[in-house]
């Protein structure tokens, strides 16, 4: 009874190995390589071999291979063992494969990064040049000297907010006895607002040839209004603007305000009276049918009249006063003259509004006339050559009383990490010896990659092991969110808050960069990453294996 | 009494067992799992093939017998699971 139960779980071990057997062929190469399945099928056949034995010789049938059938048995588990380790093997190089890909993938996109980063660089130049320009194009729409005018001094400032701006003025001698004088300002900012500016001035038409008169102020205003409201019909294109004719003789001013802020007239004599023309009409380019009013003004012997755009009424003083009462308190400071005034208003703004400020002085008093335009504008450093120098990683050493501080600059990047890590050793072992702390300074570092991030992690951990006391100070929050998203623990209890002062003289590491230990280092750092925690060996793990066999595989050239 | 061949067997499979034991103690794809269970299996009728020599000679022959039979069903499944169209977890 006993028996036949043997010879059927032999003769079922026998069929069960056959249709093993049977199977390996239908593996797919890509399960574990073509390799491996030789040898599965090897140590299947043996035991195949086994059971068939077994299973012939309880049957009866023949007890011939039950030597052989010992030895296939003992072969069966080395065969089993080289399986497994065929199939690690292949299970390596696939991984090595897939980040050799995974790299080239990444360099391919570092470098088209690269490629459109120059690009934008390019582009960001050209446009600074364009701005360049169109700044100098902006500044022959204003006058470069002030005109003489008996008994009149006028004074002007302008300030634009950027390269250009859609601020406007100017004094304009009609004929002997009349004087325009206006303050523009375009909607907007930059070139856009130049622009609608210079429409403004290129329409403008103050003289009735026919008549041989000015035109009023307020046909001025009317005629710019029209042709700008029939130009201009986008949203929000539209000009303020302040006009007004001046009879040199009468001292009369007839002034149009087309949604300008207020004009100021201040009156040193008598009671020094205060007086605001107000708009008279809307700004121009609005509506074509809008109608403009006049306010006519005479002057008397000392008054002050400023002009000004609303640059000057985006911002309040310290005080919060608003425009007209900086303006009205300016005027008022009899011991200044017209270009201190000018610059008093413009001292008395807390912070800047963004726009640009154009201030028009007008004393009827025998004084110089001045006009301070902006400074032609520098040439802008170009982009490209700013973003290099940003990119570019510095790094200093240096000592004092109080320790030993490592300073790092600009971007760190792997190819300078080599150094860092010498500089950061040496340290080390210079605060043990003299038994002071350590400090890295972070304050103008911009970012670090994550080779230097590791390398941190690597100074930190020797300085600890050493018994080094170390501070990381001015750590951005950008840098500290690094540390933190790859568990960087070791290092973020060394971040403090406290700055201990940079010593007087630093020695900064030059040509830092060392491309050759560069790759090692990189493979250093992110092993040291990898072991924080299973999400940075998830990220890092496929680098470090490729960066090991890739080493590896050098160094096997090398040898040979 | 014992058989030379039968303890060489059993020297020779403890260690490799171990050794093999030991080198996928990682693997998670199941085909490995049960290949796996093949060599337990395996290593079990070696065992009991030498114990059946020293003691209770009909239970452990017995014992011997259904280890084989476990040990084929769990190649033939091993193989089969290797087989699957789609690679399965942790193959690679």
């Amino acid at each position: 009874m006993h028996a036949d139960w043997v010879a059927v779980l032999d003769v079922f071990a026998a069929l069960a190995s056959m249709a093993a057997m049977a199977t390996i062929p239908f593996i797919p190469a890509e399960r574990f390589g073509v390799s491996a399945r030789r040898i599965l099928a090897v140590a299947v056949t043996l035991y195949t071999f086994v059971t068939t034995a077994n299973a012939l010789e309880h049957l009866g049938v023949t007890a011939a291979f039950d030597p052989v059938e010992d030895v296939a048995e003992v072969m069966f588990f080395p065969f089993v063992l080289f399986f497994f380790y065929a199939v690690r093997l292949w299970s390596e190089t696939q991984q090595r494969l897939a980040a050799e890909r995974h790299l080239r993938e990444l360099n391919g996109v570092l470098e088209s990064t690269e490629q459109v980063n120059r690009l934008l660089a390019d582009q960001a130049d050209l446009i600074q040049e364009d701005f360049s320009r169109a700044a100098e194009i902006h500044r022959t729409l204003l006058p470069r000297d002030a005109p003489d005018i008996a008994g009149v001094s006028v004074c002007a400032i302008y300030r634009p907010s950027h390269h250009v701006g859609g601020d406007l003025y100017d004094i304009v001698r009609l004929d002997d006895r009349y004087v325009g004088i206006y303050v523009a300002d375009a909607t907007g900012h930059g070139v856009a607002a130049a622009m609608l500016a210079m429409m403004f001035k290129n329409r403008l038409r103050l003289w009735d040839a026919d008549a041989g008169v000015p035109l009023p102020p307020a046909r001025v205003m009317a005629d710019v209004n029209v042709w700008l409201a029939e130009r201009c019909q986008g949203p929000g294109m539209f000009v303020t603007a302040a006009y007004g004719v001046l009879d040199t003789r009468t001292h009369r001013l007839t002034v149009a305000s087309a949604g300008h802020p207020p004009v100021v007239l201040h009156r040193r004599s008598g009671d020094g009276e205060v007086l605001e023309v107000r708009a008279t009409g809307p700004a121009l380019g609005l509506s074509s049918d809008a109608w403009f009013g006049e306010v006519q003004v005479d002057l008397k012997p000392d008054d002050r009249l400023m002009m000004y755009t609303d640059g000057l009424s985006g911002v309040n003083d310290r005080r919060g006063a608003t425009a007209v009462e900086r303006v009205t308190d300016a005027l008022k400071r009899r011991s200044l003259d017209g270009m201190e005034v000018l610059h008093a208003v413009l001292g008395s703004c807390n912070g800047t509004s963004g726009d640009d400020v154009t201030l028009l002085l007008v004393e009827l008093r025998s004084a110089p006339s001045r006009m301070d335009n902006v400074e032609p504008v520098a040439p802008a450093e170009p982009v490209a050559a700013k973003q290099a120098d940003s990119a570019r990683c510095r790094i200093a050493t240096g000592r004092s009383e109080r320790g030993i501080m490592v300073r790092l600059e600009g971007v760190g990047q792997w190819t300078y990490a080599a150094r860092f890590h010498d500089v950061g050793m040496t340290g080390i072992r210079e605060a043990l010896d003299d038994d002071v702390r350590l400090i890295f300074e972070f304050a103008d570092c911009v970012h670090l990659d994550s080779t230097f991030l590791g390398t941190i992690h690597e100074l930190a951990a020797s300085a600890e092991t050493c018994g080094v006391e170390v501070m990381m100070q001015d750590v951005s929050p950008c840098l500290r969110g690094l540390f933190e998203e790859l568990g960087m623990d070791r290092v973020l209890r060394h971040v403090t808050s406290t700055r201990t002062p940079m010593p007087t003289e630093m020695t900064w590491i030059e040509d830092a960069a060392d491309m050759q230990r560069g790759q090692q280092r990189v493979l250093f750092a992110h092993e040291a990453l990898a072991a924080l925690n299973e999400g940075n060996r998830e990220q890092f793990g496929k680098l470090v294996e490729a960066l090991r066999t890739e080493i590896r595989g050098q160094s096997g050239k090398l040898m040979h | 009494m014992f058989q030379e061949s039968e303890i060489i067997c059993l020297i020779v499979a403890v260690p490799l067992s171990v050794a093999t034991l030991v080198m996928c103690r990682r693997t998670d794809a199941p085909y490995a799992r049960v290949v796996l269970l093949a060599v337990v299996f395996a290593l079990g009728a070696a065992t009991f093939t030498v114990l059946e020599d020293v003691i209770w000679g009909p239970v452990f022959n017995a014992l011997e017998h259904v280890c084989y039979a476990l040990t084929g069903l769990s190649l033939a499944w091993g193989c089969w699971l290797a087989v699957g169209v789609e690679p399965q977890q942790g193959d690679t």
